[in-house]
């Protein structure tokens, strides 16, 4: 079954890469969608079936953390697993990540190697849950 | 290698942060640093990119990287899988740097505070080469790093500028 996924960072060289590192995977990608900030990200959510979000944090107009903490409030939007892709470093916020559910984290800079193992993970999780 | 700056941690931060970043975020092959007092010649260089980034948090200040419009090309066609030479390579320098930059200051201020403290770091923003060079030469005192990486048989130069306790940007 194909993944729709929604990349969300304000750099689109980290989109792009991000992109790029999912073409050339062996997932089933369907649609790929992409978002500047949390607020656009939500816009997509609203409008289209997100299987998975990639998401950097620390973004304008809307973070990446209130992203998540409004996804966990949203009765449907609560379930989309979220993949954080970050820079960030505090073990302060980190921990608020995962209180918040968040999937998995995986640290700035990664190599395509460590994106596609968080994928493979998430999606293992969550097919153990159906 | 020449040290000439107070804080050695600060500095080896620095320097291994940096390294980090080029050789895994953007595949470049690394030579030896050097440890430098200001900003280098680089900053003259019309064929300069340059980006800042401001934080704040248990301290505050700027980081700025610096390196020339082709390794930036260089480096975005390598994290894009692209030819050197192609045009979409050329359109990512900006974001390129400003990508790097922002992985720098998010892994060197853990590394230089502890796993503890938070910090908010700003959008990265390209800024003119005399602006980058400004930041040394308004105010000297608060360069607290800065080094010269050659990555790719190029230069990179990066600076950690430390605000005075209780300043506040406007």
């Amino acid at each position: 079954m194909s993944l729709n996924i929604l990349i969300v960072d304000d750099s689109s060289l980290m989109r792009s890469m991000i992109q790029r590192i999912f073409n050339l995977s062996e997932l089933d990608v369907g649609l790929m969608l992409f978002a500047e900030n949390g607020a656009a990200a939500l816009s997509v959510m609203d409008a289209h079936w997100i299987d998975l979000v990639v998401a950097d944090l620390n973004m304008p107009v809307m973070d990446g953390y209130t992203m998540i903490q409004t996804m966990q409030d949203h009765e449907i939007l609560r379930d989309i697993p979220v993949l954080v892709v970050s820079t960030e470093g505090s073990e302060t916020r980190l921990a608020k990540l995962r209180s918040l559910g968040v999937a998995g984290i995986i640290h700035k800079p990664f190599t395509p190697e460590d994106l596609m193992r968080a994928v493979k993970e998430v999606a293992y999780a969550s097919a153990k849950r159906v | 290698m020449r040290l000439q700056n107070e804080s050695d941690h600060h500095a080896s931060a620095l320097i291994e942060t940096t390294r980090s970043v080029l050789e895994n975020a953007a595949f470049a092959m690394v030579d030896d640093p050097e440890m430098i007092g200001g900003m280098p010649p680089l900053c003259e260089n019309r064929n300069i990119l340059a980006a800042r980034v401001r934080f704040h948090g248990a301290f505050s200040g700027t980081m700025a990287l610096s390196m020339t419009s082709h390794l930036a090309c260089e480096l975005a066609a390598g994290m894009l899988g692209l030819d050197a030479d192609a045009p979409e390579a050329l359109l990512r320098q900006g974001d390129t740097v400003g990508e790097l930059l922002n992985m720098v200051c998010g892994n060197l201020l853990p590394a230089i505070a502890g796993p503890s403290p938070e910090f908010a770091i700003s959008t990265p923003e390209l800024i003119a080469p005399c602006v980058c060079r400004n930041l040394v030469d308004a105010h000297p005192e608060r360069l607290k790093s800065s080094a010269v990486l050659i990555a790719e048989e190029e230069p990179v130069h990066v600076a950690l500028l430390l605000d005075p306790p209780g300043f506040t940007a406007n």
